[in-house]
C-alpha cells in the first residue's frame, strides 16, 4: 500500500477519533409497499407490485460536516429480474454560519446500483460534487448559484457512459403580500457515446451486442434552461405554486442513441428537450397531515433514436411525448419524545403520455404505502 | 473525473475545512424567530415558520404542538433534516442539531431544477414519483436514496 493510502487512513481516524465527544448519529428506517399498473412505462402495460426496504445513517463528526451511508433494497413481485440493490455513500459540508450573509452547500455522493441477472447490463456506479452558494442582499432578494459534476458508468457496457455538468444560477424575491418570484437559468454539457451516421444502412439486425466500439462516437449535448416560479400562500393553511421550465438543445444535429424497450432504466430516459408547466399545492387543512397535490404537463423531445424491434439501421426519427400527470400525497408525522419520528404516507399518481413512437404511447396510474422510522 | 479520484479529494477536503468546525458546537444558543415571509423551496409556505417539533407541520397549524406548549423538540430530541420550516427558538445540544439548523439556511442549493437528471420533477420541495415518498423507493426499477 502507498504511503498516500496510509496518510489518507491515518486522517480519516484523527477525524472520527477527535469528533466523538460530540458526534451524534442518525438512523432512518423505511419501508414500501407499491403497485404500478405499467411498470415499465411503455405499450407493455406490465404491471407489478414491489417492497422496498432501505436504511440510512447520517453521522456527524462535526456540526458543518454530514457523512452519510444508505442502502435499498426493492424486491418486485412478477418481473424479479428487475429487483435491485441501491448503495451509496456521501459527504456534506456546509462551512458557513447559520447568519452569515452568505451560505455555501459542497456535497459528494457516490452510489451503486445493482440488478439481478436479466437486467444486469444496466448495473452501473455514480459518482457526484455539488457545490451551491447563496447569498442575501437583503430579506426581499437573495441569489444562488451551483454548480454540478456527475459521472455515470455502466459495468458491462462503457458505451452507455455519461459525464456532465452543470451549472446554474437563480435569484428569489419576495414581493408585497407573501409573493414569491423565483427564476433560475441554467446551462449543462453532457458527454455521452452517439451511434456514428457511416454505418446507418449498412448492418442489418442491429441487435447491440453486434456492434463494436468503433462504430460509437463522442458527442455533446448543450443544455440550456429558464425556468420562472410564483409561489404564495393561499390561507394559513395552504400554499400553492406555479412552475414554468422551458430547457433546449444548443446544438442542431446531436447525434444518435439506441433506445430501450425499458423506459425507466434507459440511460438517455431524461435526456429531453421542451417544456414543462407544473403547479403543487401543499395544505395543513386535514389536522396534523401534510397533503401534497399535483398535476403537470411535459412535452418533451428527445435524442433521435433506435429501437430494438427495427430490422434495419435507418435514420431515426425524434421521439417526441406529451405527458400529463398528477400525483397525491398525505403524510402523518408522529414526533414522538425519546427522539423518535414514525411518519406513514400514502402516495397515489396518474400519467398519460403520448408518444411519436407507439412504443411509448401508455398510461399508468400507482399507489404506493411508505413508512418511515427516524431516530 | 473517476471515483477514484473524488474520493481522495473529498477526504482532504474535510481535513482542510477541519480546524474552523469545532469551535462553536457547544457555544450555540436559541436565537430569535424572524418570521418575515420567504419561500426557497417553492412549497408556497412561509419557510420562517417556527416548527418546534420538527415534524413538517408549522406551529400555527399544528394541534399536536399546540398541546405540548413549551420547547417541544427539547423533549423529543427529534432531528428532521428535511423540514421545510425553521426551528431557531431551541438550542441545538450536538452535532447533528446543529447540522440540521445549517442545512436549513442552503435548502434551495441541492438541487437544480432544469437539470439533465431534474427533467421530471416537479421542482425542489415538491418532488414527484415514488421516489418522493419519504421512506424511497422505485419506481419501474429506478430507484432514489
Amino acid at each position: 500500500m502507498p504511503l498516500s493510502e496510509y496518510l489518507r487512513m491515518a486522517i480519516m481516524m484523527l477525524i472520527f477519533i477527535t469528533s466523538a465527544a460530540h458526534a451524534q448519529v442518525a438512523h432512518e428506517f423505511g419501508i414500501t409497499s407499491g403497485y404500478m399498473e405499467n411498470l415499465t412505462k411503455d405499450s407493455s402495460g406490465t404491471d407489478d407490485r414491489y417492497y422496498t426496504f432501505s436504511e440510512k445513517v447520517r453521522y456527524h463528526p462535526f456540526s458543518r460536516v454530514e457523512i452519510s451511508l444508505t442502502g435499498q433494497y426493492t424486491q418486485y413481485d412478477s418481473l424479479a429480474g428487475l429487483s435491485c440493490f441501491l448503495g451509496g455513500g456521501g459527504c456534506t459540508i456546509i462551512p458557513t454560519d447559520e447568519d452569515a450573509d452568505i451560505s455555501l452547500y459542497i456535497s459528494g455522493n457516490m452510489t451503486t446500483q445493482r440488478y439481478r441477472e436479466a437486467y444486469k447490463g444496466f448495473n452501473n456506479n455514480n459518482a457526484d460534487v455539488a457545490i451551491g452558494m447563496q447569498s442575501t442582499f437583503s430579506d426581499a432578494v437573495r441569489h444562488r448559484a451551483g454548480v454540478l459534476l456527475k459521472s455515470v458508468s455502466y459495468l458491462d457496457s462503457k458505451r452507455f457512459d455519461q459525464k456532465s455538468y452543470e451549472i446554474y444560477l437563480g435569484v428569489n424575491i419576495v414581493a408585497p403580500w407573501e409573493n414569491s418570484f423565483d427564476v433560475e437559468v441554467g446551462h449543462g454539457n453532457l458527454e455521452y457515446n452517439s451511434i456514428r451516421e457511416e454505418i446507418f444502412g449498412v448492418l442489418p439486425d442491429p441487435g447491440e451486442d453486434e456492434l463494436s466500439d468503433t462504430m460509437f462516437i463522442k458527442r455533446n449535448v448543450n443544455s440550456f434552461y429558464i425556468s420562472p416560479r410564483f409561489s404564495r400562500p393561499l390561507g394559513s393553511k395552504t400554499g400553492i405554486n406555479i412552475t414554468f421550465t422551458r430547457r433546449y438543445f444548443g446544438d442542431t444535429d446531436i447525434g444518435y442513441i439506441f433506445g430501450s424497450s425499458n423506459e425507466n432504466l434507459s440511460p438517455w430516459a431524461s435526456l429531453w428537450e421542451g417544456n414543462a408547466v407544473t403547479s403543487t399545492i401543499k395544505s395543513f387543512l386535514i389536522p396534523a397531515c401534510i397533503d401534497t397535490a399535483g398535476v403537470g404537463y411535459w412535452e418533451k423531445r428527445y435524442l433521435k433514436t433506435l429501437e430494438k424491434d427495427q430490422y434495419y439501421l435507418n435514420l431515426a426519427e425524434s421521439r417526441v411525448d406529451y405527458q400529463s400527470r398528477f400525483f397525491l400525497k398525505v403524510q402523518r408525522p408522529f414526533a414522538m419524545r425519546g427522539g423518535y419520528f414514525i411518519e406513514p404516507s400514502v402516495y397515489m399518481e396518474y400519467t398519460d403520455n403520448t408518444s411519436s413512437k407507439s412504443l411509448y404511447t401508455y398510461s399508468d396510474w400507482s399507489l404506493a404505502l411508505a413508512f418511515i422510522v427516524r431516530k | 473525473m473517476t471515483v477514484s479520484k473524488i474520493l481522495p479529494a473529498m477526504f482532504f477536503a474535510i481535513a482542510i475545512v477541519l480546524p474552523g468546525m469545532t469551535s462553536n458546537i457547544v457555544a450555540e444558543t436559541a436565537k430569535e424567530q424572524d418570521t418575515t415571509y420567504v419561500d426557497l423551496d417553492g412549497d408556497g409556505c412561509n419557510d420562517n415558520a417556527t416548527d418546534r417539533n420538527a415534524d413538517g407541520i408549522p406551529d400555527a397549524t399544528d394541534r399536536e404542538t399546540a398541546e405540548n406548549s413549551s420547547a417541544v423538540s427539547e423533549a423529543t430530541g427529534f432531528v428532521n433534516f428535511d423540514a421545510g420550516f425553521s426551528n431557531p427558538t431551541v438550542a441545538p445540544r450536538n452535532t447533528s442539531e446543529k447540522f440540521a439548523r445549517l442545512s436549513f439556511t442552503t435548502r434551495a442549493l441541492c438541487t437544480n431544477r432544469g437539470g439533465f437528471g431534474a427533467g421530471d420533477n416537479f421542482g425542489p420541495g415538491n418532488g414527484i414519483g415514488i421516489g418522493a415518498l419519504s421512506a424511497g423507493g422505485c419506481s419501474g426499477g429506478v430507484c432514489r436514496p
